[in-house]
């Protein structure tokens, strides 16, 4: 089980993340689950409810919708992150490639986080300002 | 009639009887002085001087008064309010006892500065006044309270005008004698000052208004803005008009008065008696003409009238020239230019939008008035000494001026609808900066008729508008909009149609006290027992017996809200035992409306029942029972109201709650903040419950907390400091524990600064980790060094600072430096020097160690100094860092660390020591 100025360490690589200080990086530390899955376990399946995010500490997850696959995520990458803010259903199906140790944020306790921490709302706000900024400057120089 | 003008003119409530009766003297006393001044200026300066040399004082008098008026504005800005009056008074009462010197040697310069000294009296009196005026009431009580105000001093205007007469005629007092008794009533008028300063409640002034930043414009700027819009431009006009024409009416008044009273004894009683009896005629029109005026000719129609007297007035001037034409003709200027002119020149700003109508009314006040008289000097210096113009012929420029100034007004009518429909539709009409009702025909028409729009946004904001307003125009579009799908419009419908008498429409309200909206209930059961010619109290009980329990709850809401003590009493425990019985939503209804009543009573037998509703299952029901706990004001409750403080659900509730409770609160709130077993959380929330409670009080404890630098608040501490600095100025913060604060911030500054020089080029995850964590901490410094600096200097230019030194802008950089080295003065200076200087971090750093007397030479004793450091963070960073350094001293560290208080750094020293890497 890792420790919580060892996850701070993970979450600082997770985009919307990496505006926050790291101070507040503890705080959301504090509410992760570490969870283990075998391989060739489903983490979630296609239109199940958002409910959280995965962060990868060991081991690498497939995204994808039926036999056909979106993306993979290895160590240090987080997959599921619109659930955070989307009450949408998954649009993919996450299943392990190999044993995997991730790391769960739950949607309920970080809106709660949110609400109590103001530095956090602003990291996040922030990166997800940069990354549409980035994607805007890509759309312009098309 | 009478009793319904007077109950809205003397609407004072209990516990602003004093102040205000201090209040009422203290403008009475100034304008009495000022009448005696007035006529004893006039005619000593008429028969002494000359009356052919008004035009030039009145030259000199707007030269001179603008410059006066800007620095007291200016002085009033640092000085306490209290002070500032006192200084001035002060000042002025010296120059009377050197005018009444001067006068015995009969100079002519004499009487040209006493004229203006007067004139300048009568601006800062008024002026000063009114300062006070808004330092000690609210906006809620300004506009219940500035009439009666107002009504003292146009007594007082009257009193000095008789008076004057009275004891210059019978005992003989000579005019330049009337100084002395003024000199009397200066000094009785600092001691009400400050009696009055004393006794003052804090006020607390709304968010919004609070907000507003005071922006220092150019002169150009304001010019442009004006220029940019016609409506305001027309205003400008009006009011220059209205100036000028005043000047010459005064001069053609002021020389026939000569001519008619030629010693200055007569002349002095006649003015006096002529002053003191245009104030009880201002006053008359004031009271019973203007409201109706307004109403029924519309604020276009209003500011034609003044115009229209004047011309004909100046009509029989050119025909029938003599004391009787000129009275009439100053006296309409006179009663109608300080009563019904003046509000519908007020009203005229209506439609301007707020942050427009700051920054160029005050122009407009200040300089535009001021100018064209000064203007109207010069004008009537070359009708009279280049043109030679009678007094008679003076007439005729009038009738000009005056043609042009109504030609303004017929334009401005159709500018003022056009103007008002567009502010409507924009939504910048700011009602509460309003310290008169609207009682606009045009206002009234334009708002009734945006009522029928399909936007509801527009029809809300309308309807907030027209709260105050009694017109039976609206009750049916009010009706109307009671059978709106909108809660939030059937809210402000049933609250309009309360204003007014709609006993023939009691069916139409009487089926909305089944309406679906609890605030909607309660209201159509207060507008029926007060339109209905039934008893209220069997109104009342006949609701509460209905088997209805929506209608049972909503009498009991509409009993708590505005219901008398023995209405109260009709709500009997089966009754609120009944409403608790009720399962589900419809039961959660009547808990809310039960929980807020027991705000308004307390029963001692419903003990219990207020444990039930304080832990009740719904969030509606509990946050209503804290507000109601918070009117209580029981001390038995603080604890637990403190402890919901940790409770997002509930905080802001708690938080308001408290700030009711007033000053019982602060031992209790002193004691938890300082108590490390309660929750940080709530902890961290004790400050902003001092920001509702805005006092010197206040400010001391949280000063206190700072000094003590108790952990994990200092942070809250300070913003709550800063917040009640940005909007209650008046406040005292210099302490020497802020100052203290000051330089211990700056000391870690440097040695974070130091620590980081040392760590920023580690390349393993820990040391990356803590050379972040040093960054944040070091932003972090920065910020709060400047919210410290923001407590002593001027907040808003060091806020202004800080932007620019963090800014990435070199411009704005070096400015910001340049107008810190300008401003910080002494020790504070030298110690931040460094930080600002743009000669490196390693040089910062270095004269850190020279300035704080340390040294941080190795990466074990910066990760020493924060290991032992307070802050928990940098501690864990460090400790996990530190395996990577030999260091027996380092080790014993992070072994006693296993013992801290911190989770974090202790489960991280766990970590470390069981990697064994040591």
């Amino acid at each position: 089980m890792p420790t919580i100025i060892e996850k701070v360490i993970f979450l600082q690589n997770v985009d919307i993340f990496s505006e926050v200080p790291t101070e507040h990086l503890a705080h959301l530390a504090a509410i992760t689950d570490e969870i283990n899955f075998e391989k060739d376990d489903t983490v979630y399946q296609q239109n199940d409810p958002s409910d959280a995010l995965y962060l990868v500490l060991d081991g690498s997850v497939r995204l994808h919708q039926d036999n056909q696959e979106i993306t993979t995520a290895g160590s240090k990458e987080a997959f599921g992150t619109w659930a955070l803010f989307d009450e949408a259903p998954r649009v993919v199906t996450a299943t392990a490639i190999d044993d995997s140790r991730l790391l769960r944020i739950d949607r309920d306790d970080f809106i709660d986080l949110l609400a109590d921490n103001v530095k956090i709302t602003q990291g996040v706000l922030k990166a997800m300002a940069n990354r549409l900024r980035g994607l805007m400057g890509r759309v312009i120089s098309k | 009639m009478i009793k319904k003008l007077f109950g809205s003119l003397i609407d004072v409530r209990k516990g602003e009887i004093l102040l205000t009766v201090l209040m009422f003297t203290s403008y009475y006393l100034l304008l009495v002085a000022y009448y005696f001044l007035k006529p004893a200026r006039d005619s000593l300066f008429l028969v002494k001087v000359d009356p052919t040399q008004l035009p030039v004082v009145f030259i000199i008098t707007a030269l001179v008064t603008v410059p006066v008026v800007t620095l007291y504005n200016k002085a009033s800005r640092s000085l306490r309010l209290n002070k500032l009056i006192s200084i001035t008074t002060g000042i002025l009462i010296t120059n009377l006892f050197m005018l009444r010197w001067l006068i015995q040697y009969d100079e002519p310069w004499v009487y040209y500065t006493f004229y203006t000294w007067v004139s300048i009296y009568g601006a800062l009196a008024t002026s000063q006044f009114w300062l006070l005026a808004n330092a000690v009431y609210n906006a809620t009580q300004a506009k219940r309270i500035f009439v009666l105000l107002g009504l003292g001093g146009i007594i007082g205007a009257f009193t000095g005008g008789e008076v004057t007469g009275f004891i210059v005629t019978n005992f003989g007092v000579s005019t330049p004698d009337l100084l002395f008794i003024c000199i009397g009533i200066l000094v009785l008028s600092i001691v009400l000052v400050n009696v009055i300063w004393r006794i003052k409640p804090p006020i607390e002034k709304p968010r919004h208004q609070r907000q507003i930043k005071e922006k220092k414009e150019s002169l150009g700027r304001i010019f442009g803005t004006i220029k940019k819009s016609r409506h305001l431009m027309l205003i400008v006009g009006i009011i220059a008009m209205t100036m000028m024409v005043a000047s010459f009416v005064d001069y053609q008044f002021k020389v026939v008065s000569k001519n008619a009273f030629p010693t200055t004894g007569e002349l002095t009683t006649f003015l006096g008696h002529f002053y003191g009896r245009l104030s009880l005629v201002s006053l008359f029109l004031q009271l019973l003409l203007t409201y109706r005026f307004i109403r029924v000719m519309g604020v276009s129609g209003v500011i034609t009238l003044l115009p229209a007297a004047l011309i004909l007035g100046s009509i029989s001037m050119l025909f029938v020239p003599g004391l009787l034409a000129v009275v009439l003709l100053r006296g309409a200027d006179g009663s109608l230019k300080y009563s019904l002119d003046k509000t519908g020149r007020e009203l005229l700003f209506l439609p301007v939008p707020l942050e427009i109508k700051k920054r160029t009314k005050i122009f407009i006040d200040m300089f535009v008035d001021r100018w064209f008289r000064g203007v109207a000097g010069a004008m009537l210096l070359f009708c009279t000494m280049v043109l030679e113009l009678s007094i008679r012929q003076i007439s005729i420029v009038v009738i000009v001026l005056v043609s042009v100034w109504l030609g303004m007004t017929l334009l401005m009518r159709k500018e003022y609808i056009n103007a008002f429909r567009l502010a409507l539709k924009k939504r910048t009409i700011d009602f509460s900066s309003l310290d008169i009702n609207i009682a606009d025909g045009h206002a009234i028409k334009t708002l009734i008729a945006s009522l029928h729009t399909k936007n509801e946004r527009e029809i809300i904001y309308s309807l907030d508008m027209l709260s105050s307003v009694t017109d039976k125009r609206l009750i049916e579009p009010a009706l109307k909009l009671l059978e709106s799908n909108s809660f939030e419009v059937r809210r402000r419908a049933i609250s309009v149609l309360r204003k007014q008498n709609t006993k023939e429409f009691i069916p139409n309200i009487a089926r909305h006290i089944e309406d679906s909206d609890p605030v909607v209930r309660l209201e159509a059961i207060a507008t029926l027992c007060e339109n209905s010619d039934e008893d209220r109290l069997l109104i009342l009980d006949r609701y509460l017996a209905d088997e209805n329990a929506l209608i049972r709850s909503a009498a009991v809401g509409c009993i708590s809200r505005y219901g008398n003590d023995d209405e109260k009493q009709l709500i009997t425990e089966p009754i609120i035992k009944s409403m608790l019985d009720i399962d589900g939503e419809l039961g959660i209804a009547c808990r809310v409306q039960l929980a807020g009543a027991f705000g308004t009573f307390n029963r001692p037998s419903l003990r219990s029942t207020l444990q039930l509703l304080m832990h009740d299952t719904s969030q509606s029901v509990v946050r209503q029972t804290i507000i109601s706990l918070g009117k209580l004001k029981e001390s038995e409750h603080l604890p637990w109201l403190i402890e919901k403080l940790g409770d997002r659900k509930y905080r802001s509730y708690a938080r308001e709650a408290l700030v009711l409770y007033g000053e019982q609160v602060y031992s209790l709130l002193d004691k938890y903040i300082r108590d490390i077993n309660v929750s940080l959380i709530v902890r961290q929330s004790i400050p902003r419950v001092l920001i509702g409670l805005p006092n010197q009080q206040s400010v001391d404890l949280l000063t206190q907390w700072i000094g003590e630098e108790l952990p994990g608040i200092k942070q809250v501490v300070i913003k709550a400091l800063n917040k009640l600095r940005t909007s209650y100025p008046e406040l005292d913060f210099t302490n020497e524990k802020i100052n203290r604060a000051l330089i211990n911030e700056t000391k870690t500054y440097y040695e974070v600064l130091r620590a980081l020089q040392l760590h920023r080029n580690s390349d393993t995850p820990s040391g990356r980790l803590l050379a972040q964590a040093l960054i944040e901490k070091q932003d972090n410094n920065l910020e709060l060094i400047f919210r410290l600096l923001g407590l002593t200097y001027p907040p808003q230019d060091i806020y202004n600072a800080y932007l620019g030194l963090v800014s990435n802008k070199n411009t704005l950089r070096a400015n910001a430096i340049e107008f810190l080295d300008n401003l910080l003065q002494g020790d504070i200076k030298k110690l931040l020097a460094p930080i600002f200087d743009d000669s490196g971090t390693e040089y910062a750093a270095r004269q850190g160690e020279r300035l704080f007397n340390f040294t941080l030479q190795t990466k074990e004793e910066a990760l020493t100094l924060l290991i032992e450091g307070s802050d928990t963070w940098l501690k864990a960073c460090a400790i996990y860092d530190t395996p990577g350094i030999e260091s027996e001293n380092l080790k014993k560290l992070v072994s006693k660390a296993l013992s801290d208080d911190c989770p974090i750094v202790k489960e991280t020293a766990e970590l470390v020591l069981a990697n064994k890497k040591y």
